[in-house]
Formats: C-alpha cells, structure tokens, sequence
C-alpha cells in the first residue's frame, strides 16, 4: 500500500501532535503540536534534554501509543483511522523499530529473534531463516546466531536488536539511541551500517541520540523542546 | 474541589446501583409472583401480567443505560446485587409467610429448594436489566440486533426442531439430543460470528445473548411446563431451578469458546487458522520458564548419572518442562484420573447391582387389580411372542414365615413355574447346594440328617456352619430319609437363599416348617395360622442379600395351595432379551394386555428408588470431581495470568513487530490447551491405567459389609470420552480470560520498563 513511495516523496505528515499522561491527579504534558514532515530516504537525527518526549514521540509515530490530539499521515492516509489489526499489518510491514532499552525477546537466540517479524508475517520458514542469517552477517554476528540475549555483549544486543528492525525491509527505521551504550567506535560502525541501509534501499531513518558527533552525521537535524520539534 | 467532585461522583454511582438494584428486586419480585401463579393457574390476565413487568424492567434497564451512557457497560454488578437481594427477600417471605405476601408461600418445599428457587428469579432480572441497558446503552446498541437474532434464532430453532422432530419420528431420546447438541453446536456458532462480525471478543454480546437465551428457555418452559415437560420424576421445582441456571451459563462458555476461536481466526481481518510462530513462542514461555544461560551450569560439576540427567531435565534449573507447567499439567491430570476412577467404580457398582437385580428379578411384570387372576396363563400367551420377550411365566408372592428346629425368620415365598426353562434360567444358574427340579419332583430330594445326629444346641452353631459348607449332602443315598406325609404323600420342596438357610441352620434335604398368614380356622387363642412342612430341595446365592436372607421360591401350585389362592396368580413377569430394549417392549406389551385393571411396570420403575438413589450418587460424585478439575483450571489461570504478567514486555515487543492481538491470544491459547490436553491425556492413561490394574488385580473388599467381594469396575466409553472432553472445555475456557487479557494489552505498555 505504501510501496509505491518514491525516495523525495512526502512520506510521513505529522500535525499538531498532542499527548499527555496522567500522573498522580496532575497532568503531564509531553508532547503540545509537534508538527513535522518527512520525505521517503531522508536521515533525520532527533536530539532533546531527557524527558522532552522524544521516546514517546517514536511510539506515536510507530502507533504503539495512541495521540490526545492530531493526526500522522502515513503516504496520505491517517494511521490512526485504521483498525487495530490493520495496525498490526502496518506495523509489520512499514516500520522498523529499535528501542532505546534495545528490547529483545529473552527465550529466543538471536537469530530466533531477527526471524520473528518474518514469522509474524508468516513467510516461509526457509526464507525466513535465509533472510534472518544474511542480515546477522550483516550486522556482524554471523557467529553469534544461537546465543540467546543474555549470553550477548550489550553491543552484541543492539546489532541484533538492528538486525531485526531492518529485516523485514520496512520503509522507515524509527530508532531511539541505537548507540546509547557502545562505545564510539561500535557507535560509528552501526551508523556506517544505517546509512548503508539508507544507500541501498533508500530507507528512511529518524534516529534519536544524545551524541552530538553522531547527530551531525545526520543531514536533517531536528530538536525537541516544550513538546514540539523544531529544525537545528 | 477535586475531592468533592470525587465523592459527589461516588455516591451518585452508588445511589444509581442501589436505584437499580431496588428496582430490579421489585419487579421481580412481581414478575416471580406472576410467573408462579401463571405455572400454577395460567390465566390470561397472568400472562399480561407477566409482560408488563418485564417490559417495566425492560425499561428500567433502558432508563439506567441511558443515564449512564459512555461507558457501554452493562449494569451487571447491580443487576446481580439485585437478584442476590432479592433471593434474600423472597426467602424470608416465604419463611415467615404473611397474607398479604400469601402469593410467594407454596406448600412444604425444603428452605434449600425455596433458597434456590427464588435465587432463581434473579437470572430474569438480570437478563431483563441487563438488555434494557444495553439497549439504553449507546455502544452496544449497533450489535445488540445480532445479538436478538441470534437469541431469537436460538430458541426459535430449538423448539422448532424438537417439535419438528417429535412429529416427524416420535422419539424422546432424539429430541433430547437435538435439543442439547443443537443448542450447544449454535452457541458455538454464534459466538464465532459475534466475533466474526465485531472483529473483536465481543463479550458484551455474548454475555447478552447468554442471559436472554437462557432467560427465554426458562420463562417458556416456566409458563407451558404441561406441554413441554412430560414422563420426568424430577419435581417441578427442581426442573425449574436447574433451567434458570443451566442454560445460560453453558451457553455462556460455549459462546465464549465460540467467539475466541471466532476471535483467533478473523482477529486479524483476514481468515487466519496458521499457529505457526504462535505455537513456538508459547512452547517456549512454558519450557524456557526457569532458564538461566547454558554457561553457568554447563562449567559446574562433573556430569550427573543417568537418571539425575532425566530429573534434571525435567525438574532442573536448565529444565525442558517447568515446574509450574508441570505442576499445572498434574492437577489437570490428577482431576481427570480421579473423575475416570471414581466414576468407573460407581459404574461398576451400578451395573453389579443392576445385574444382579436384572438377573433375580423379573425385567417387567403384569399385575392384575383385585385378587381375581385366574386368566394368568392366557396372558401368558398373548405376551409371550412379543418380539425380544424370551420367557413369560406366571407367579405367586406372599408373605410368611419359615421354622427350622432351632430358628425363626420372615420369608417372602415365591411361586414359580419351575417346569419354564426359560423363566428359571437365573435360579438355576445361582443354585448353589442341590436342584431346581427338586421342586417338581420332591421324592428325589437327597435325605435329611437323622434326628439323632442332630447338634446339641451349645455347640450348634459351629456345626451348623461348617455342615453347611462341606459337601456331603450328595454323597449319602437318595431316598434315604425320605419324610412322608401321613397319607403317604412326599413333602414339597423349596429352595432358599444361602443367608438364610445359615440363619435357620439347614441343608439340603431337612424340613423346614412354613407358616401362612392366611388362617386355617379359630383356635382357642384366636385364629390358627396355617402351618405346611417343606423339605429343602436346594439353596442359591445370588449376592444380592435381599434375595439371599428373604426368597423361598416353591412350585406354583403348591404356593397357590399354601395361600389359598385356588388357580389364582399374583402376576406374570416377563424377562426380555436385551434390557435395554425394555421401553419398547412394556410399551407393546401393554398394548396387548390392555389397560386396566392390568397394570404393567418395568424393573427401573419397580427399583425406582434404588436407581435414582444410585443416580443422584453419581451424580454428586460427579459434580465434586468436576470441582477439582475446576480448581486444576484455576491453576491453569494463575499460572497463564503470571505468564502474561511477566511477559508484557515480550508481549508489547511482538505487537511492535505487528503480531495481531489475535496472534498474541493465539500464544497464550495454545499454552493453555497444552496444560489442558496434556494433562487430560496423562489422567486418561493414568486413569483408564489404574482401572485396567484393578479390574486386573482387584481390591479386596469386607464381603460382610459390602454386598460385593472385590472393587468393581467397569469404564464406559463414552463416559470416559466425556469427562476428557469437558477436561480440556473446562481448561479452555480457563485460558480465555488471561489470553484475552494479554491480547488486549496496549504495545506502548511494557516498553518503558528497563
Ligand atoms: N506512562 C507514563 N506515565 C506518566 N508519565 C510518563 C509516562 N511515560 C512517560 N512519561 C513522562 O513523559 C515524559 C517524556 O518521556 P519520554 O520517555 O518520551 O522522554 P525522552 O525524551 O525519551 O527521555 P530520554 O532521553 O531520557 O529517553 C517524561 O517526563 C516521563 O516521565
Ligand atoms: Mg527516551
């Protein structure tokens, strides 16, 4: 539905983006009209003091969260209108996450857990697995496919946490501090491997950092600040 | 300001439910009054009566749903408040009757009856309230023309069917199988397209459709109980209590089995039956539950003998089955073994008792009003050859008493037509000491011990026994001691019962006094019973010790003789070839004696108390052990509830992967089914195992307190496919909940936590 997006198109229009949680009685404000536009194979870093909202900003683009208030465009058509098994399709086959606590599945080896969103879309075990391993050696990890999360290097678990947001070849890799916890030159190497993605398959990356350096990379630099975001 | 906006908010709810509660108790109070009167009197101004009150509680609901719009939520707390209050007011009503209040008392039923009864008044008001705010209810009303359709098409279809059936075939047992598999196949069904439809659970729905299907059941068989219920012994009452509950909570869980599978198919907008990668996750919660990383253990200890490796594999910390999948897959398992054991046990005693009762007893005998019965073997003829009759033969019963040389005892005297092969098949086959056709020719009947050699009375017990039990009777010469009447006349002969032949100390070949309730004349203490001298002509053991200490069975003309009843008979019983054919065969059988003042009754209606005594045991066993399975799937909950709740996290990664909520109830669906079938194929073998290794073995049993020597069994197929059956319902149903729980969880939840 959303193939047909060529790279420079508008892919994602977000207007007026509202959210607030309810905490003890009080109201927090996170996000307050957070417009912003994104076109098809754009890099796009998105910085912000901790607690502006930029993890929850990522969930409501993704609809893992739903918004108080306006609406995202996906290719022209309102995310939000769409049913919650819909969602789950588009999800599936549109997004590519990584989270910020780089959540893997506990019970399941790493090359288990590339193979999930394949499975989800019930490919064909084979392909699934072929995909799966071609995507570990990318990432670098073809010798760690049977460890499970626990039996990885922190850094180990980011790569498979990157293998599995980019193997379902998703339009749009929404990735919240990919490279918190790595050192500079693992940070540069996963970059190098984003941006290559970005190459090859024209795939749109919005990427939250706390690292300037790794910001600057970044062609489009966006900031996050009273709930709403702003260019640098 | 907050607070009091808080609380101002409270008690207007409280002050709602209480308003609702209030008005769902005296309306049906009014309505139960009414249905009451109706099943008692059944007037047309009843009838109206019985409208109008539901269409006020119709309306009542309506008023409350509408005020309380936005939630879409049935009323479901205060309409149960309500019943339960209402319950409780009936049943002091009727326990401390009043004029006024005179419509609620009827006569003398047990408080327990009266408890469930008026308790039962509540489901009309719950499903009446219940529809009428969910009609006033503005979410569910687009659903809630399914919802009467599907109710309307239940009960309509239902009735329709069994009537049509009853027309077209005249078969009870048809009908009742429709009536029961039917609905049960459409509450499937409408579940699923409830589900379907929705897209989603749907449980408001169902929870309608539940109430007012099993509300409708009730109230038409409430008001036309003359003409749909016939030929059941089970009270009026009790019929009644058990259709407000019954109906609605089966369909109930078949609904809800229904929509989840309905759910798990179409959930994702599309038919989608695969459980591929569902299966695998859940596998993987229930095995991997206790796992810690291979290099932790693999570097410990040298490696453990064979049979440590098998215990920790399963019990270990790199365990393959978890400890809390196995102990859920045992309680399912140990509800199912005992159900089968104690269930096939119970079945044993049954058809033990009923062998043996079928085989002493007649399987159906013809009385005749009056004590005119000379036509006996006329009706013997006409009976004879109805198709699976084997024998007919005629009969005298009466009472008297029998005197040995040192005892006394009542005895029920049985003549029979000992010449009838057929008729005394059974007798011949329990003989256990001399012949039955000793009866027919008494002068062969072996002779009695003398008189001399009588034991002196100290010692007579031990002897008596002990003589009993030697064989020695047919070694000595016939004829030896034959006893002669003064007219030169043979005694008759009798055969009775082991038990009592113990009691009275005799063998074969003593004489026996009979004593007749029928006098011989005025003596001069009154009248003078009839005293005859009989010589045992042989003893049966039946087992069954109402015939063992109370049967003497003599030829018939000499009980005809010995009554006084000159060609005259007690009854003629018949035995049928197959007993479960017998409904049929009374039914021709009748058709060809004719009504009255013949009477024509069947063994399960001349046992009636014994067999419904034996079904309601059954019954209740059943039930407790339906109770343990109950508390096995509470365990099932818990443990998938744990489960779900440790695994938000998984949970809220998968749907960001774009796993369907209905994907997710897949996971936890299968974990269920797998404790609930595993563990109901594990109680099967265990149990069918240790019902194969006591029929096998046996368990010996106290002979002197149970009738019977050794624990019967007998497994019954379709019992046992049953109770596995609803084993894995039961589980299923279980497993609803938690999995619904864990589809309907957002994705955002579960990701913030580190
Ligand atoms: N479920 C919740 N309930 C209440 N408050 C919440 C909830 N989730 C987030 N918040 C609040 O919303 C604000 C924004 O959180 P968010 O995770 O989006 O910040 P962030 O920009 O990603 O911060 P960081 O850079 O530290 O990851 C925070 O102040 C947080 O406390
Ligand atoms: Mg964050």
């Amino acid at each position: 539905m959303t193939n047909e997006v060529a790279i420079g198109d508008m892919l994602v229009e977000i207007r007026g983006l509202e959210k607030s949680y309810r905490w003890n009685e009080r109201e927090i404000s996170v996000l307050r009209g957070a417009d912003l536009d994104i076109r098809a194979g754009e890099r796009i870093s998105l910085t912000g003091p901790s607690g502006s909202g930029k993890s929850t900003f990522l969930h409501v683009l993704g609809t893992l969260d739903e918004p108080d208030a306006g609406s995202v465009k996906f290719a022209g058509r309102d995310i939000f209108a769409k049913s919650p098994a819909e969602l789950a399709t588009f999800r599936n086959e549109t997004i590519g996450f990584v989270f910020q606590f780089h959540h893997l599945l506990p019970e399941f080896s790493a090359l288990e857990n590339v193979m999930m969103p394949g499975w989800i879309h019930r490919d064909p075990r084979g392909t699934v697995e072929r995909r799966g391993k071609e995507m570990l050696d990318l990432v670098g990890l073809s010798h760690r496919l049977d460890h499970r999360p626990g039996e990885l290097s922190g850094g180990e678990q980011q790569r498979v946490a990157i293998a599995r947001a980019l193997v379902a070849g998703p339009k749009i890799l929404l990735a919240d501090e990919p490279t918190g916890n790595l050192d500079e030159e693992n940070a540069e190497a996963i970059h190098d491997l984003l941006d290559e993605m970005n190459q090859k398959t024209g795939l749109t990356l919005l990427v939250v950092t706390h690292s300037s350096s790794l910001a600057r990379r970044m062609p489009r630099r966006l900031h996050m600040a009273d709930g709403r975001v702003m260019e640098e | 300001m907050r607070d009091d906006e808080r609380a101002r908010r409270f008690w207007r709810r409280t002050g709602r439910g209480l308003a609702f509660a209030a008005a769902v108790l005296g309306l049906s109070c009014g309505l139960a009054a009414i249905v009451d009167h109706q099943m008692e009197a059944g007037t047309r101004a009843q009838a109206a009566g019985a409208s109008l009150a539901s269409l006020v509680m119709l309306a009542g609901g309506f008023a409350l749903g509408v005020r309380g719009r936005g939630g879409g939520k049935i009323p479901l707390l205060p309409g149960l408040i309500g019943a339960v209050l209402l319950s409780l007011a009936a049943f002091i009503v009727r326990m401390f009757p009043s004029p006024a209040l005179g419509m609620f008392v009827t006569e003398g039923p047990t408080a327990v009856a009266v408890v469930l009864r008026t308790a039962s008044f509540g489901l009309p008001a719950l499903a009446l309230g219940s529809l009428g705010a969910a009609l006033g209810t503005g979410s569910t009303r687009a659903s809630l023309p399914v919802a009467a359709v599907a109710i309307l098409g239940l009960v309509g279809l239902q009735f329709g069917g069994a009537k049509l059936l009853l027309e077209l075939f005249y078969s009870p047992t048809l009908v009742n199988v429709w009536s029961v598999s039917f609905a049960a196949a459409v509450c499937l069904l409408v579940g699923f397209l409830l589900a379907f439809l929705l897209r989603r659970l749907a449980f408001t729905e169902i929870t309608l459709v539940a109430l007012g299907y099993g509300f409708l059941i009730y109230l038409s068989v409430a008001l036309f109980y003359e003409s749909m219920v016939r030929g059941l012994d089970v009270p009026k009452e009790q019929v009644l209590v058990a259709l407000a509950f019954a109906p609605a909570a089966i369909s109930l869980c078949l609904l809800a089995v229904g929509a989840s599978l309905g759910f798990m198919l179409m959930g994702s907008g599309r038919f989608d039956p695969s459980f591929s990668f569902e299966m695998t996750v859940g596998l993987r919660y229930l095995s991997a539950h206790t796992r810690v990383p291979h290099a932790e253990v693999a570097s410990s200890a040298p490696r453990p003998g064979v049979f440590r490796r098998v215990v920790l594999s399963i019990f270990g910390p790199e365990a393959s089955v978890s400890v809390i999948l196995a102990v859920s897959v045992m309680g399912v398992c140990l509800g199912v073994m005992a159900l089968i054991v104690v269930l096939s046990v119970m079945s044993g005693f049954e058809d033990d008792l009923k062998q043996k009762i079928l085989g002493a007893h007649a399987h159906i005998v013809i009385n005749k009003k009056g004590d005119d019965f000379r036509e006996y073997s006329d009706l013997e003829e006409r009976v004879k050859s109805v198709d699976g009759v084997r024998s007919a033969a005629s009969f005298v019963l009466g009472e008297g008493m029998v005197t040995s040389d040192s005892n006394v005892a009542g005895l029920l005297v049985k003549g029979i037509e000992t010449g009838n092969a057929a008729a005394t098949e059974r007798l011949r086959r329990d003989i256990d000491r001399g012949s039955v056709d000793f009866l027919l020719r008494p002068e062969d009947i072996p002779g009695a011990r003398p008189a001399s050699g009588r034991p002196s009375s100290t010692t007579a017990d031990t002897r008596g026994q002990l003589g009993l039990l030697a064989p020695s009777d047919f070694g000595e010469p016939k004829n030896a001691g034959v006893e002669s009447l003064p007219g030169g006349r043979v005694l008759p002969g009798i055969i009775i019962g082991r038990e009592l032949a113990r009691a009275l100390r005799v063998r074969v070949g003593d004489t026996v006094g009979l004593v007749s309730p029928v006098s011989e004349g005025i003596g001069p203490t009154g009248p003078q019973p009839k005293i005859r001298k009989f010589r045992v002509g042989g003893i049966f053991f039946s087992g069954l010790s109402e015939f063992d200490t109370k049967f003497g069975y003599v030829e018939l003309a000499q009980a005809q003789r010995f009554f006084g009843m000159n060609k005259k008979a007690t009854g003629v019983e018949l035995r049928v070839a197959d007993v479960d054919d017998t409904p049929w065969i009374v039914e021709e059988v009748k058709r060809r004696v004719g009504g009255h003042p013949y009477s024509v009754r069947d063994w399960r209606e001349m046992n009636k108390e014994l067999f419904s005594a034996l079904l309601l045991e059954k019954l209740a066993m059943f039930i407790i052990l339906v109770f343990i399975v109950l508390v096995a799937s509470f365990n099932i909950v818990s443990t998938l509830v744990m489960i779900v709740l440790e695994k938000g996290r998984e949970i809220a990664i998968l749907k960001s992967m774009g796993a369907t909520s209905a994907s997710i109830m897949k996971v936890f669906v299968v974990q269920g089914l797998i404790v609930g079938v595993g563990g109901a194929l594990l109680g099967l073998i265990l149990g069918v195992g240790t019902c194969l290794l006591i029929q096998r073995y046996g368990v010996g049993l106290d002979a002197d307190v149970f009738y019977i020597d050794r624990l019967p069994v007998v497994m019954d197929r379709a019992e046992i496919g049953l109770i596995g059956l609803a084993a894995v319902v039961i589980t299923y149903l279980a497993t609803i909940y938690p999995a619904m729980a864990a589809a309907q969880q957002r994705p955002v939840e579960g990701l913030r936590d580190e």
